[in-house]
């Protein structure tokens, strides 16, 4: 049971998660409920990259900013701190500065870099989210590679729907500059009258020919990482036009190949 | 209590990925066995084809065609994998209604999904009574090909209708109808795409019948009506709504752009309008 109630969980869209608690409540028993919500949670937050609202901007919940899973702290690259949140009200419970340790874990050793990355998001990226909900993270993994994480998504109850964009890029700095590995994941789901869902997953790596000792190799990074996402989004449109003027109409014609809606009437005469 | 419990596990299952409806139904059903058969009847899961070895059409499975693991085919009567002699078969009126009704949506399919050579779609429909109501189910499977590599999908309607006598050849046609469908893509352009999910509405009508073949041409309105509506909503839901929720969390040009379109916009508002008022 708590196998099935955590699968439910984990395939709630983006922002959905306490509606979905709320109705397996009438379900399950509290204790499953629980037992499965723990183990959901942070899978829900992190795989949508949902924001949380903090001193007039938002942290992005991320796998690569986790600091502790068990009491839900991530670490926000802009202001140095440790947050801890509540996930059910998707907001800040508590907040540290990070360790000298942490510090080093999510922004590497060249703090001046992470700075210009950041500000350069700000400058030029950051006016492309406009959601109430979005937000940025800039860290380095495990191979000390700088990751841009860039997130929005709006839940609106009372017009039945919700939405997101994810974009991480991954910085890879090679001989000739950078090859930067962009993941895309963006959904919507309506819910007025029916159910329906739509989910694009788009992978792609490019080259920046900027070397790490160029100068301002950060915002011209950056301003290239915007080409790349704008023209993603671009094609992310003329795909939804070519579906809906090429491939919905094989779906179902709007009106009958003979242009005219069927005469009832005369349906006997139809010829078979 | 549990007309509530009912009413949540519906918003559960109606709130999960249309594409895994039938292992959510499945698993919904294990939380809550009660419920198995309300959220079976009241959850539409994509049709299900079969081949009639008699005659080598296809037909839809439905629980309304359904007799244990078997099903009856429209085309023979007969079920497949064989039943005992006293599982239904409609008779009569009942038959004959059944039988305009599947050559009538043969033709529907045609016209609505086929090049008017060629049909691709499969439509099935079943009849059987109740006291004095008759039941029409109808269902349509629609496959898209050839919309290009790597492109495809289905489209599935599905309606039920609910004849009611009012006395002096009077009728009323209640029609419960659900679309789903389902488009995917992996493209270069855009990755891996997937757009699924179901709509549904109802509609009725009052009219004279005086036999069987004006049933089905009371009938048919309805059914058209309601898929027509369905099919206009779905397009402004689909491709509309889905662009316009997206560019409020992410824009597709820079902000300035717009701007400075909205300026130049007034701006040429304004030449007009002071023209106008200068003749």
């Amino acid at each position: 049971m708590t196998e099935i109630a955590t699968h439910f969980l984990l395939s709630t869209p983006a922002g959905e998660f306490k509606q979905i608690m709320k109705d397996l409540k009438h379900i399950i028993d509290d204790d499953v409920l629980n037992d499965a919500a723990a183990s959901a949670v942070l899978t829900h937050l992190t795989s949508h990259m949902l924001t949380v609202p903090y001193d007039n901007t938002s942290i992005v919940l991320s796998l690569q900013n986790v600091v502790d899973i068990a009491d839900l702290q991530f670490f926000n690259s802009k202001t140095k701190e440790v947050v801890s949140i509540n996930p059910m009200k998707m907001t800040v419970v508590g907040q540290r500065p990070a360790s000298d340790e942490e510090i080093e874990k999510f922004l590497g050793d060249d703090e001046i870099e992470i700075e210009n990355l950041i500000e350069a998001i700000r400058s030029h990226i950051e006016s492309f989210y406009v959601s109430t909900t979005s937000g940025f993270e800039v860290v380095i993994d495990e191979e000390c590679v700088y990751n841009v994480i860039l997130s929005g998504y709006q839940y609106d109850k009372q017009n039945f729907h919700s939405a997101k964009w994810n974009a991480v890029y991954r910085l890879e700095s090679n001989d000739v500059g950078y090859e930067i590995t962009a993941k895309y994941s963006i959904s919507s789901h309506f819910f007025e009258s029916g159910n329906v869902q739509m989910n694009v997953n788009k992978e792609k790596t490019f080259i920046v020919d900027l070397k790490r000792t160029s100068e301002d190799w950060e915002e011209r990074c950056i301003k290239r990482i915007l080409d790349v996402e704008l023209a993603f989004h671009n094609d992310f449109i003329e795909f939804y036009n070519h579906i809906e003027t090429d491939v919905f109409n094989q779906a179902r014609r709007r009106m009958p190949i003979f242009g005219s809606t069927i005469n009832w009437d005369n349906i006997q005469a139809y010829r078979q | 209590m549990s007309e509530k419990r009912l009413q949540k596990a519906l918003h559960l299952v109606n709130t999960m990925p249309p594409v895994d409806i039938v292992s959510n139904l499945t698993n919904i059903s294990q939380l809550a066995p009660d419920l198995a058969v309300q959220l079976s009847e009241q959850v539409q899961t994509p049709h299900q084809i079969d081949v009639d070895p008699t005659c080598g059409q296809s037909y839809i499975k439905t629980q309304y065609n359904r007799d244990g693991q078997s099903y009856r085919s429209p085309h023979s009567n007969q079920y497949y994998p064989a039943v005992d002699e006293g599982a239904y078969r409609p008779s009569g009126d009942l038959l004959e209604l059944e039988n305009k009704l599947n050559a009538a949506f043969k033709f529907y399919t045609r016209v609505y999904f086929g090049t008017g050579k060629s049909n691709p779609a499969i439509s099935s429909c079943y009849v059987w009574k109740q006291g004095q109501t008759i039941f029409c189910a109808i269902a349509i499977h629609n496959e898209i090909v050839g919309a290009g590599e790597n492109v495809g999908g289905f489209w599935d309607s599905f309606h039920l209708v609910n004849i009611e006598p009012q006395g002096s050849n009077l009728y009323t046609y209640e029609v419960e109808s659900s679309v789903t469908v389902h488009i995917f893509a992996e493209t270069n352009q855009i990755g891996k795409a997937d757009i699924c999910g179901s709509l549904s509405k109802s509609n009725r009508t009052r009219k004279q019948s005086t036999d069987i073949l004006s049933h089905v041409e009371n009938i048919g309105p309805l059914i058209e009506s309601n898929e027509t509506q369905l099919r206009d909503y779905i397009e402004s839901i689909y491709f509309g709504k889905t662009r316009d929720v997206i560019e409020k969390i992410h824009l597709s040009q820079p902000p300035i752009q717009k701007d400075a379109f909205l300026s130049e916009l007034y701006g040429s508002m304004l030449k007009n309008r002071q023209s106008a008022m200068s003749k």
